[in-house]
This record gives structure tokens, C-alpha cells and sequence, in this order.
């Protein structure tokens, strides 16, 4: 029994791109946009058909929904035949660009200007809600938020729930939205610099045989973070093992990998990766071709 | 003052900037489509609260009783012609 990635995507600022995929760039008014760019995404940037729901999600929700399907897609379009049951998703921010949103107006001007439509997207879970809904998946899910090993201790949860059975498939990973006043709060005295990004991978179980080739998720622990928002590091905030974890993954070779990731107060996650890309050429992670916006 | 056929139009663009669809202009919107159920526009009882607080902000009415609230926003143009006898902005 194996447990390995079969699909998977990224979103941020830069663009997006699948794992077995091509570079696809950005939208350039997204790009450019003055403000946060995760405020400006349209469904357009993810579906030939955007869902009649997207406009109003939150951009928490946009950024998950938008890349769930890309993961999904590039999943599908790499011959997997699983679809996943749930969605495990890790997220140190969470919907807190969307709590100041809703709750800025009602502050400054009073409680008749709260909006109906932003309190519903107050509350993380309601992304993988909106996932669930979208995607029709009736299995498990939750959203992790544990500091800035979110992500990482989502992929050691779902793991842990293919492992048991729980599931057969599931997404997972982690997502931040983040605007300038986000930025500013968990930025504190630490220069820390977090962003937006969106990682989510389908994560399947495989008994024996196993498809050779496909990266191999061997397990992991995670030890949750109480601190939550003490940040120490500068680097790599938020989403912090996601980055690491996808260049890992698009280098491919042979090997084991591990991801380490841990707040200043000792508590970490720890994911280990079994790599194998040279056993069968054919894995593709090149970016061949580039897609202009247009297309 | 306004005539009813402005009201509709402003009233289908603040839906639409308020309920976030994207790929809708005002004119795709026949003012007689209802708003709610399958057959119509398809909105929930969230977006109602959002039309209710259009209504309050932009034209100073206030809908306390959700029946009444029900009859009203049934179609754009139904509000538009409360608009239009009620407003105090």
C-alpha cells in the first residue's frame, strides 16, 4: 500500500502551473494589479467555464475552489482514474483577509453595514465547503490552521486518513490569502513577508502494484503549533514547505526527500517523499510550452 | 427624476457588482425574470439580504417584514416600481 501524488497545482502571483503540466501565465492586468491579487482573481483565470458561484465567494474560497479544479484536472490529464472523496486543507492566515473585510465597514460606520454575503465566508471551513460543493465530494474534509505548518500537517492528516482507510483519494494542501493589512499583523517584528499561494495536490491511495513513478508520500508527523502567529522566520511564511515540497517535486530524481518545517518554539511538522522519475522517463514535469493569455 | 427604466438598470448593476457575476451586463437581464427558484436568476436567501441592504443604502428603503420583503424583490422589475413610489433617496 502506497500513497502517492497523482496531480497536483500551484497558484501565485506569478501564475499557475500544474505538476504534470505547462507554466501558464498570469493574467497580466492580475499581475499588475495595484492591490492584493488575489481580490482581482475571475473564473476565468481556472475554468473554461467559471461555476455561477465563483464571482461571489471570498478570495480565500477562489484561490482553494480555483485551484482544487486545476489539481483535479492535471490529476486527471496525468491518467489517474481515482477522484478524490474530501479535501484536507492546511492555512496559517485562513479567512482573515475576509474577517477584516466584513468586519472593517461594521467598525467604522456601524453594524448595518455588515454585508450578508462576505459573513458567509468568515470562517475557513466554508473554502473546502465550497470545494466539496463544487466538486461533489461527500468524504471527509477540514481545514488545519496550526501555525505556519498548516499545509505541511494537512498532508501528514490526509496521509494519515488514506493510511486507515478513511479514504481512497483526497486533495490537499495549503492556500493563503493575503492582503496588505494581513501582511501587516503577521508581520510584526519579525520582517517576516507572507503571501498568497494556493498548493493542492490529489493524494491517493495505491495497493500493491503500485504505479511506478509517481512521487510516494511515506509519511509524517506533526506536532501542532499552540503559538499560532509567532513567526520567526522571514522566509517562505506562510505555506512555508509547500514551495520547497513543489521544486522537490518538478526536480524529480531518486530518492527520499524530507521537508522539515518548525516555528521557533520547537513544534514542527515533518513530511518524508519517496521520488522516483528516473525509473520511467516518461514522468513529465517540463515546461515546454507557454500559453499566451490569450489562448 | 428617475424613470422606471433607470431604476431597473441600476438595480440590475448593483446586483451584479454586489453578487459578484462576472460574465453578466445589466442588459442580460430581463427585468421580468424572477430573481428566486430554479426557473429564475437562481439567487438564495443570502443574496436576498443582499438586495435587502441595496435597497436600504442606495434608496433609503427599509424592509422589516419578510413577506413583505418576499412580494418586493420578486423580479427587477417589481423592485424597481417600489422603487420608484417609495424612495427616500
Amino acid at each position: 500500500m502506497a500513497i502517492v501524488i497523482t496531480g497536483g497545482a500551484k497558484v501565485d502571483k506569478a501564475g499557475v502551473e500544474t505538476l504534470h503540466g505547462a507554466l501558464i501565465p498570469w493574467d497580466s492586468k492580475v499581475a499588475s494589479s495595484s492591490g492584493s491579487w488575489v481580490s482581482g482573481l475571475k473564473g476565468r483565470t481556472f475554468f473554461d467555464t467559471p461555476p455561477a458561484r465563483f464571482g461571489r465567494m471570498d478570495a480565500f474560497s477562489k484561490l482553494t475552489v480555483g485551484c482544487a479544479h486545476l489539481a483535479l484536472k492535471d490529476a486527471a490529464a496525468a491518467g489517474s482514474e481515482s477522484f478524490p472523496e474530501g479535501i484536507v486543507l492546511g492555512s496559517l492566515m485562513g479567512c482573515l483577509m475576509t474577517d477584516i473585510q466584513y468586519y472593517a465597514p461594521v467598525c467604522d460606520k456601524g453594524p448595518e453595514h455588515a454585508g450578508p454575503l462576505l459573513f458567509s465566508y468568515t470562517l475557513p471551513n466554508v473554502a473546502v465547503g465550497e470545494v466539496c460543493r463544487e466538486f461533489r465530494l461527500f468524504g471527509p474534509n477540514t481545514v488545519i490552521s496550526c501555525g505556519e505548518d498548516s499545509a505541511l500537517a494537512a498532508l501528514v492528516v490526509a496521509h494519515g486518513w488514506l493510511s486507515s482507510g478513511r479514504a481512497s483519494a483526497l486533495l490537499a494542501g495549503g492556500v493563503e490569502a493575503v492582503d496588505s493589512r494581513v501582511a501587516e499583523l503577521c508581520r510584526g517584528d519579525s520582517n517576516a513577508d507572507i503571501r498568497s499561494s494556493a498548493f493542492l495536490f490529489q493524494l491517493e491511495r495505491q495497493d500493491e502494484p503500485w504505479q511506478p513513478g509517481l512521487p510516494t508520500i511515506l509519511g509524517g508527523e506533526s506536532e501542532f503549533s499552540p503559538s499560532g502567529f509567532s513567526i520567526e522566520r522571514s522566509v517562505d511564511l506562510g505555506n512555508t514547505g509547500m514551495e520547497r515540497m513543489w521544486h522537490m517535486l518538478n526536480m524529480g530524481g531518486r530518492g527520499f526527500r524530507a521537508i522539515d518545517v518548525r516555528d521557533k518554539e520547537g513544534y514542527s511538522s515533518s513530511l518524508k517523499v519517496f521520488i522516483d522519475t528516473e525509473k520511467h522517463g516518461s514522468t513529465t514535469r517540463h515546461r515546454t510550452q507557454i500559453k499566451s493569455a490569450a489562448d | 427624476m428617475e424613470a422606471l427604466q433607470d431604476i431597473e438598470h441600476r438595480l440590475k448593476a448593483l446586483l451584479i457588482e454586489a453578487l459578484g457575476f462576472e460574465d453578466l451586463t445589466p442588459d442580460d437581464i430581463d427585468a421580468e425574470t424572477p430573481l428566486f427558484g430554479e426557473d429564475g436568476l437562481g439567487l438564495d436567501s443570502v443574496d436576498a439580504l443582499e438586495l435587502v441592504m441595496i435597497l436600504d443604502k442606495h434608496f433609503g428603503i427599509v424592509i422589516e417584514d419578510p413577506e413583505m420583503g418576499k412580494e418586493i424583490l420578486a423580479s427587477i422589475r417589481v423592485m424597481a416600481e417600489y422603487v420608484l413610489n417609495h424612495r427616500k433617496k
